[in-house]
């Protein structure tokens, strides 16, 4: 019976983190997306690696000098 | 029997955790002894427009800044002290003659300004008149496609030294026809990466060098990451140092390098005594947080750190500006610094 319960206890843990992890994961993406969309674009461009090169900075992104080199508009 | 279980588990757990992770390969540094509090005076320039002015180097009666994304020119020289626009030189352009991009540029004396272009992978060398108020260009070395592409040099007497780009090295010595000599260390990382992830690792551990040919100290600060490294070159030691902020942080995708650590170090300074360096130290993810905000975040670092050239920390300067590029003169305790943030681009500190 303890051993039941325990079980129990154990999978409803994981599925509470389970959902806090992807909810949370979510919220960090769609963060970072609002957040490059207000920089300003040097060499933006969407290509087959989904990869931006933005603002203006000091980072080496594909031959030029940019604030952020990302891909998915996500740091994750 | 089921105590003595519990007697093995914890004897077990207590060895695990009293024996040194083998992530941590290198020493770290936590502080510096001395901190102090320093001011810009800021350098009235009316005559030249900078918009992003990343490296400055003063020789005698002559200054240079380097403008990262300038439209025109990217070098422009000046007198010093006063700050009198000489000539501006490094036309942006496709001619044969111009240049497609500046990394950064070695300035020994005025005939002998050295300027890394890495989209053309070439080195040209200037002499900057300033009686004629003329910057003529000297020679072109063409740099050998197995580099691929170069981000920093230092020119000794005998070779150029420049990071690896691929991952393999650390650096390499390249002669002054632009051929590869001889490949030295490799990225001092404490994550064993496999081959396919190497290029990436190298673009995430791009490095701001420089080399004190009095003393030998060849050392480079990563810009992604809080890793310092000093190649002895007499001695023939190597040191390596992290930060708090350990070493760069990145994804790779296909081979290529997507920063997700922090904003690190920008530049570097080697002097007969000193390492300086300028720090950043500002998470991606913050920055981002400000642009969430409305707010632009600011670009540039408000730290100078002094380490001896061991290593050891030595001094943490905090600066009121955040700054990109030094000059050090240790003689008249002077800083020289560039600031992209504002309309004064070039600042001065007192040490």
């Amino acid at each position: 019976m303890k051993k039941k319960t325990l079980l129990k206890l154990i999978f409803t843990a994981s599925c509470l983190l389970a959902t806090y992890s992807l909810l949370n994961n979510h919220e960090t993406t769609t963060l970072n997306k609002l957040a490059f969309q207000n920089i300003e674009a040097l060499a933006s461009g969407e290509n087959d690696d989904n990869a931006y090169c933005l603002g203006y900075g000091s980072i080496d992104c594909r031959t030029v000098k940019v604030e952020y080199k990302v891909t998915n508009f996500s740091l994750d | 029997m089921k105590r003595f279980a519990y007697i093995l588990l914890i004897g077990i757990s207590a060895i695990i955790s009293c024996t040194d992770s083998p992530g941590t390969r290198y020493p770290r540094y936590s502080t510096f002894p001395n901190e102090k509090a320093i001011s810009a005076r800021v350098i009235d320039l009316d005559t030249v427009f900078f918009r992003y002015p990343f490296r400055v180097a003063v020789k005698d009666s002559i200054a240079i800044v380097m403008d990262l994304h300038n439209t025109d020119y990217f070098f422009h020289a000046f007198t010093y002290p006063n700050w009198k626009h000489i000539v501006s030189f490094g036309k942006r352009g496709e001619g044969p003659e111009e240049m497609l991009s500046a990394e950064t540029f070695q300035f020994n004396s005025p005939d002998s300004i050295y300027a890394l272009d890495a989209n053309k992978m070439q080195i040209s060398r200037w002499a900057v008149s300033a009686e004629n108020y003329s910057a003529i260009r000297q020679e072109v070395i063409q740099l050998d496609k197995s580099l691929v592409r170069s981000l920093d040099f230092y020119a000794t007497d005998s070779c150029f030294l420049i990071p690896d780009y691929l991952g393999e090295h650390r650096y390499w010595q390249v002669d002054y026809s632009g051929k590869p000599i001889k490949s030295i260390g490799k990225i001092p990382s404490e994550t064993d990466f496999t081959q396919e992830i190497r290029p990436a690792l190298a673009q995430a551990w791009r490095s701001f060098i420089d080399y004190n040919p009095h003393n030998g100290i060849f050392a480079m600060v990563t810009q992604l990451g809080e890793s310092i490294e000093i190649y002895n070159t007499k001695e023939n030691t190597h040191t390596v140092l992290y930060g708090p902020n350990g070493e760069p942080q990145f994804k790779s995708v296909k081979g290529e390098g997507f920063p997700t650590g922090i904003m690190g170090f920008s530049d570097i300074v080697i002097t007969d005594e000193h390492i300086y360096s300028v720090f950043q130290g500002v998470r991606f993810k913050d920055k981002l947080a400000s642009y969430q905000q409305g707010k632009k975040p600011e670009d540039g670092g408000r730290y100078i750190y002094v380490f001896d050239l061991k290593g050891n920390p030595i001094q943490k300067y905090i600066l009121d500006k955040p700054i990109y590029g030094i000059d050090v003169d240790e003689k008249t305790k002077t800083i020289i610094a560039t600031c992209v943030e504002s309309d004064e681009p070039i600042m001065e500190f007192k040490i």
